[in-house]
């Protein structure tokens, strides 16, 4: 024999059934302890060490790049160490916290220090770049200064060959003014990235200063490609010179 | 007859004799012990006569200090050898220059290179830096 039901009936049984599973029995909100809540703090607890796991790994990532690259000073390089370390030395303690953690408010509270006592992706990661770019753009102006020196070495050489350089010296001297500028907008950029802390970004100060050489350093790649564009029109413009010679000889 | 005969023989021996001697005082210490080789004049005048010009005993130093017992050598780099032509050497000069200019053409596209790959990986630098910034939620 089948029952039948009106369909606002059984919706309404099947709702109240949800309900009452989701629902602590009243002896359990006693205790203050409920399965729901067990299972919110499993849950709260899996969410946070994953978060402190993808931060361990980006980190990691970025020491690997730090040791990669052989633009940074030695200062710069130990100032990042440092940094990293004590990112990862307090991520790690949090996280034993966390894994020995059962009271959800508690845990709560454990969870929030992730991101705002150590601000991962706002500073650490920042500072990393933007200071591995500042030397880069020391790097890139070395190289510059080197070009110049030989270019000028050229000209000198041309010169007494019987060459006219004129076109190509003053594509050269623009080069110098964009290395000029890359260099001066570039000359706070690794300074002010490592003066921020995680406190100092929350009390707002550290943005602007990361905002600051962020764009700084964007002016100085700006001014660098700039200069090489320049440099590269001023070396044409000397071959070009030394070609005639070549071609009346 | 004898008579004619005896001279005859004395005026020949004569004729074959004279020139014998003439060429023994003259040739003796010029044409057979001496080389005169035109393009080694310093190298023969320093044979001859070391001290008598101040240039030409510094050729001889150097030709004792390198130890090459090979005349030929030094005289290409002696001073005599390159002033005796002022106009040469400054023709030599243009064309040097010109050759280092056109070599170091070179050396600056690697510099050029070399500093647009710097600007490159400071275009990484920044474009990691953007998207740390972009994923990073909160914080």
């Amino acid at each position: 024999m089948t029952i039948r039901l009106p369909r606002l009936t059984a919706a309404l049984l099947v709702g109240g059934l949800t309900i009452g599973a989701a629902t602590p029995a009243f002896g359990q909100e006693e205790s203050g302890e409920t399965e729901g809540d067990t299972e919110h703090v499993v849950n709260l607890r899996s969410r946070c060490q994953q978060a402190i796991e993808r931060r361990l790994g980006d980190l990691n990532r970025a020491q690997a790049r730090i040791d990669g690259v052989d633009v940074l000073t030695a200062a710069h390089e130990n100032s990042l160490d440092a940094i990293i370390d004590s990112t990862e030395s307090g991520l790690s303690q949090l996280s034993a916290s966390i894994a020995d953690e059962d009271n959800r408010l508690e845990l709560v509270q454990l969870c929030s220090q992730i991101a705002a006592e150590y601000r991962v992706y706002l500073v650490v990661l920042p500072q990393t770049h933007l200071t591995v770019g500042a030397d880069r753009v020391d790097a890139a102006a070395a190289r510059g200064d080197e070009l110049i020196s030989t270019f000028d070495e050229t000209v000198e050489a041309a010169i007494a060959a019987g060459a006219n350089v004129d076109a190509a010296v003053a594509l050269r001297n623009q080069a110098v003014a964009h290395l000029d500028i890359a260099e001066s907008s570039n000359s706070g950029v690794a300074a002010g990235a490592l003066s921020v802390t995680p406190a100092g970004y929350n009390d707002g100060s550290g943005e602007v200063i990361l905002d600051t050489v962020r764009g700084d350093l964007r002016t100085a790649h700006a001014e660098l490609k700039s200069g090489l564009k320049d440099g590269k029109a001023a070396v044409h413009a000397l071959r070009a010179a030394i070609g005639d010679l070549e071609d009346a000889a | 007859m004898k008579r004619a005969a005896i001279i005859i023989t004395l005026m020949l021996s004569a004729a074959a004799c004279g020139p014998t001697e003439t060429d023994t005082t003259t040739g003796s210490t010029t044409s057979t012990s001496v080389p005169v080789p035109d393009s080694d004049g310093p190298i023969e005048s320093l044979a001859i006569d070391p001290g008598a010009d101040p240039d030409l005993a510094t050729t001889s130093t150097l030709l004792e200090s390198t130890g090459s017992g090979d005349a030929d050598q030094p005289t290409t780099t002696t001073v005599p050898a390159v002033s005796s032509n002022p106009a040469a050497g400054a023709d030599d000069g243009s064309a040097e220059a010109l050759a280092d200019a056109t070599a170091a053409l070179d050396v600056l596209d690697d510099l050029l290179a070399d500093m647009g790959s710097e600007i490159d990986g400071l275009a990484g630098d920044l474009a990691a830096d953007a998207n740390a910034n972009a994923s990073s939620g909160n914080g």
